[in-house]
């Protein structure tokens, strides 16, 4: 049971077509598997359009792979059963705005009772008198404690929390992500996190996968990424943080801008704002290498680093 | 610990307060409240018309033919001695009535299609707005004479040939509207919980989409009654003798220069009620729009 | 003379249910060349206090008291058309969401040559070269090309450097930016903020940079102040209010931004205040830690010493008020 992988992505591919002959496509998730323990914290990492939102849908079901699947503790599954549920990023537009909070979080519930109601609320750290309002009466931290008050109220196994906290002000970030800690702590959910931002990964994931143009360029137990990362890409984004994080050994600063998605570059996909890139990135596409028991890197030139 | 009775009350109490806000801004567009008790004012005649009237609408009297307006017959009487004030409230039943059931049944069979073309996409939604899309081709009023030609005259062709042009109109409507509403997070949330098709079409998108569609509803008000009126009027309505107010004016249009009151009477009535409509519309949709909701 | 002066703005909303003082008496100044941060929650007034200098408050908001000196000049005396000359020209505001300040219709070229015809009366045909290497200084590439581009083509990032190409374009002495990396990812954060580096050091442009985020602000600003329900609560060199805060508050925010493996952040305790219904005394007193007694009847003054200043009972008997 220790390591069950409870929630798993198997070579997925998800394209969006562009035309309605599909033969331009944005290849948002290109081939990826993915995995998280019971328990445990995946964060799957990257900036805007790396795929890892897309990839946070596909695990929810929201998203049907092209190719590929998701096994739900070792089986196939298609569609939902309720026991992965879903946070999302922002807390405007994730509760219904004609519902009361009443109805939004006993939709959730099996019971739909009051005292479950209650208890939901309670539990997320507010006041279970906020039943009676609507969404536009609570501010931001609020609405978003709700949303994970209708996340828990299914009593699931995986909650995937799609950048929690992104919307938020900095002040009220940590309250969340507290509150998140806690529950896991009580109730042993699994969480795979969303982000982009590093010191929020640091702080509360156990394993972390990196992503860059809808492929895996790195993945392994945080404290491991975090302090002896392999891949330029990781150590791009190690050093543009500005949270108290692990700094890498070779700085490595930003440039360039995402390639596209229609036409990804040949070899390997970073190769065109990478420092260290030689002739063989771009005619051959790095695949995930093992530097050591749980750490992988999809670059040619890891050894070196 | 808050009592289950408490709760039911307190969350009424606060639905009530919402709905009574939106009732005060309603109340602030002066014109718009005005056009609402227009309206209200007609349609009650209307419905004493189907109990009482001063005089027999149908009954002639030759005697008292083309009399002008006077105390006995504040309206004047037409080329057949009838009492046109009594023909009026009589005729609002039909005019205001069959426009009123036709834009419902019209609407609501509209915002069905609307909703599963708008949630489902694919290849239902395509067909279903392909389909839509023919019949917009024409305009409403031409589309019911078609409809009328191939229906005939009376009370139920009327009603259809008003009530199927509108369905597409509404479909189409309320598929734009679905579409703004069905990528939001909370539908995913709903979905999640393995909640289905209709289920969130009908508890997650309606109610969202619903200040639209009443909006609208009440312009098209109008245009039902312009329609069941121009269609009377035409002869391919409701039939004479009854006095539905396009076939009044469609009868008496041979007196436009020797007794104009018997054609403008009913005619400017339309109008007014009509405009009405129009008015009232723009004053339903600052009460209703969600966004102002914010600013209670 | 400093080049901005702002001297006890304040700024009420009058809304149904109120009225909110969302700036109250603030003051601060900006030197030439130099950056100077904002921070505060939502709610704190630092928006409207950005849109106040540039005298952008629309209704239900109005400019209520104070002056703002810009080259010795009060911008809240003077007409709408000289104010207009000065918006955009000498100085000029980048904001949070770039999508919504680019028009969809037209490519960026043509946006940015707009801001040259506004107040230049220069014939647009002339300007592409102009165009063009003010795209090359917010480093974006292939600038003859992007010239051409529509704002949905574009990622956020690009478009917030477009925005700021458009601030630049007449080489203003002062940038107003609100929360212009709010909305964008951590990387394209630290890129957007070494290009407003740049530009400073290379037009000695100054910065009136506002954020809810103190460890953003920290690596672009010199000085910093920090706002709380409309008030200033502390100001200072950078440096010192990360290290040694002094504001309650401050500390807090201070606090919130230190991470570490699986334990619990700090997180401020209470809630946000009521705008409506600000308490007696000092207003950040029920959410305070060393909070007294006497904090409810105290009365907001400022405590300066060489450096900044702080609004803290705490301090009243050290500095000087």
């Amino acid at each position: 049971m220790q390591f069950m992988k409870i929630l798993e992505a198997v070579n997925v591919h998800k394209y969006f077509p562009l035309d309605i002959f599909g033969r331009k496509k944005i290849r948002a998730v290109d081939d990826v598997s993915v995995y998280v323990t019971p328990s445990e914290t995946l964060a799957i990492v990257g900036e805007s359009g790396s795929g890892k939102t897309t990839l946070g849908r596909i695990l929810s079901g929201l998203i049907k792979p092209d190719k590929g699947k998701i096994l739900y503790k070792g089986s196939g599954f298609n569609g939902f059963h309720g026991k992965v549920q879903m946070v999302f990023q922002n807390p405007d537009s994730s509760l219904d705005p004609s519902w009361q909070i009443y109805d939004i979080v006993s939709e959730a519930t099996n019971n739909k009772s009051l005292e479950s109601v209650a208890e939901a609320l309670e539990t997320v750290g507010l006041n279970p008198a906020y039943v009676t309002k609507y969404p536009y009466e609570l501010s931001g931290g609020e609405k978003q404690r709700v949303a994970i008050a209708r996340a828990i109220a299914t009593e699931p196994e995986v909650i995937i929390l799609d950048e929690p906290v992104s919307a938020l002000d900095a002040s009220i970030r940590a309250q969340i992500l507290n509150l998140l800690l806690d529950l896991q702590e009580k109730k042993g959910y699994t969480y795979v996190l969303i982000d982009h931002d590093l010191g929020r990964v640091w702080h509360i994931s156990d394993r972390v996968v990196v992503m860059y143009a809808g492929k895996v360029v790195e993945e392994g137990k945080t404290e491991e990424v975090f302090q002896n990362p392999k891949h330029p890409y990781t150590m791009m984004l190690l050093s543009a943080s500005t949270s108290s994080i692990p700094k890498p050994k070779i700085h490595v600063d930003i440039q360039g801008e995402l390639p596209s998605l229609i036409n990804p570059p040949s070899g390997c996909r970073f190769r065109t704002r990478c420092p260290f890139a030689q002739e063989k990135c771009k005619t051959e596409e790095p695949q995930l290498y093992s530097t050591s028991s749980e750490h992988k890197v999809a670059c040619h030139l890891f050894e070196k680093f | 610990m808050i009592k289950r009775e408490t709760l039911l009350k307190e969350m009424n109490e606060h639905k009530r307060t919402i709905k009574i806000a939106t009732w005060k801004t309603f109340k602030r567009n002066k014109i718009s409240f005005l056009s609402s008790l227009v309206i209200l004012g007609v349609g009650a005649l209307s419905v004493l018309g189907i109990f009482y009237t001063p005089y027999d609408p149908y009954k002639p009297s030759f005697s008292e033919a083309l009399m002008p307006p006077s105390l006995m017959h504040p309206l004047g009487t037409d080329w057949l001695g009838r009492d046109i004030l009594s023909r009026i409230i009589a005729g609002g039943k039909y005019t205001l009535g069959l426009a009123f059931v036709a834009i419902v049944i019209g609407a609501t069979i509209g915002t069905f299609l609307g909703l599963a073309s708008g949630y489902y996409l694919g290849l239902i939604g395509a067909t279903i707005q392909r389909i839509t899309e023919v019949f917009l081709i024409l305009p409403t009023l031409i589309m019911a004479t078609l409809f009328a030609a191939i229906l005939g005259t009376g009370l139920l062709s009327t009603l259809l040939a008003v009530a199927i042009p509108i369905i597409p109109v509404y479909a189409k409507l309320v598929h734009s509207a679905t579409l703004r509403v069905r990528n939001e997070d909370y539908i995913e949330a709903a979905k999640l919980l393995k909640k289905s098709g209709p289920y969130i079409m009908f508890n997650h998108i309606l109610p969202n989409i619903l200040h639209i569609i009443i909006v609208q509803t009440t312009y098209y008000m109008g245009t039902g009654i312009l329609t069941v009126s121009a269609l009377g009027f035409l002869g391919l309505g409701v039939p004479s003798p009854t006095p539905e107010w396009g076939t009044i004016v469609g009868d008496a249009k041979g007196y436009i220069f020797s007794y104009p009151y018997v054609v403008f009477i009913p005619g400017i009535l339309i109008a007014i009620v009509v405009v009405a409509f129009n008015i009232l519309g723009d004053g339903l949709r600052e009460a209703l729009d969600p966004k102002l909701r914010r600013l209670l | 003379m400093k080049l901005l002066e702002v001297e006890d703005l304040s700024v009420e909303y009058h809304l149904p249910q109120g009225k909110v003082k969302a700036v109250d008496e603030v003051s601060l100044t900006i030197d030439k060349g130099e950056v100077v941060g904002v921070v505060g929650e939502s709610g704190s007034g630092k928006s409207t206090l950005a849109h106040a200098v540039i005298r952008l408050v629309r209704p239900p908001g109005k400019i209520v008291g104070g002056r703002v000196l810009f080259n010795g000049q009060d911008l809240l005396k003077l007409n709408d058309e000289d104010i207009r000359k000065i918006r955009g020209k000498e100085i000029s505001m980048i904001f949070q969401d770039p999508s919504s300040y680019l028009n969809p219709v037209y490519p960026v070229g043509f946006q940015i040559a707009e801001v040259y015809e506004a107040h230049n009366n220069t014939n647009m045909k002339k300007l592409n070269g102009e165009v063009v290497s003010l795209l090359k200084k917010v480093r974006i590439t292939d600038s003859e090309v992007r010239v051409g581009s529509y704002p949905y083509e574009l990622s956020g990032g690009m478009k917030q450097r477009i925005l700021i190409a458009m601030a630049i374009a007449l080489k203003p002495k002062l940038l107003i930016a609100d929360e212009p990396t709010s909305a964008l990812d951590t990387t394209i954060q630290a890129e957007i903020l070494s290009l407003l580096n740049e530009l400073k050091e290379e037009y000695g442009l100054s910065i009136l940079f506002i954020s809810h985020d103190i460890g953003v602000v920290s690596k672009i600003a010199d000085r910093m102040i920090v706002m709380y329900a409309g008030k200033v609560v502390e100001e200072g060199p950078v440096r010192r209010i990360v290290e040694e805060p002094l504001h309650p508050y401050t500390k807090a925010l201070v606090l919130a931004t230190k991470t570490a493996r699986k334990k619990k952040l700090f997180s401020i305790p209470g809630t946000p205040p009521d705008m409506f219904n600000l308490p007696k005394g000092c207003t950040f007193y029920p959410r305070c830690p060393y909070a007294k007694e006497t904090c409810k009847e105290w009365n907001y003054k400022m405590i300066r010493d060489h450096e900044g200043g702080v609004a803290c009972a705490i301090y009243e008997n050290t500095g000087s008020s």
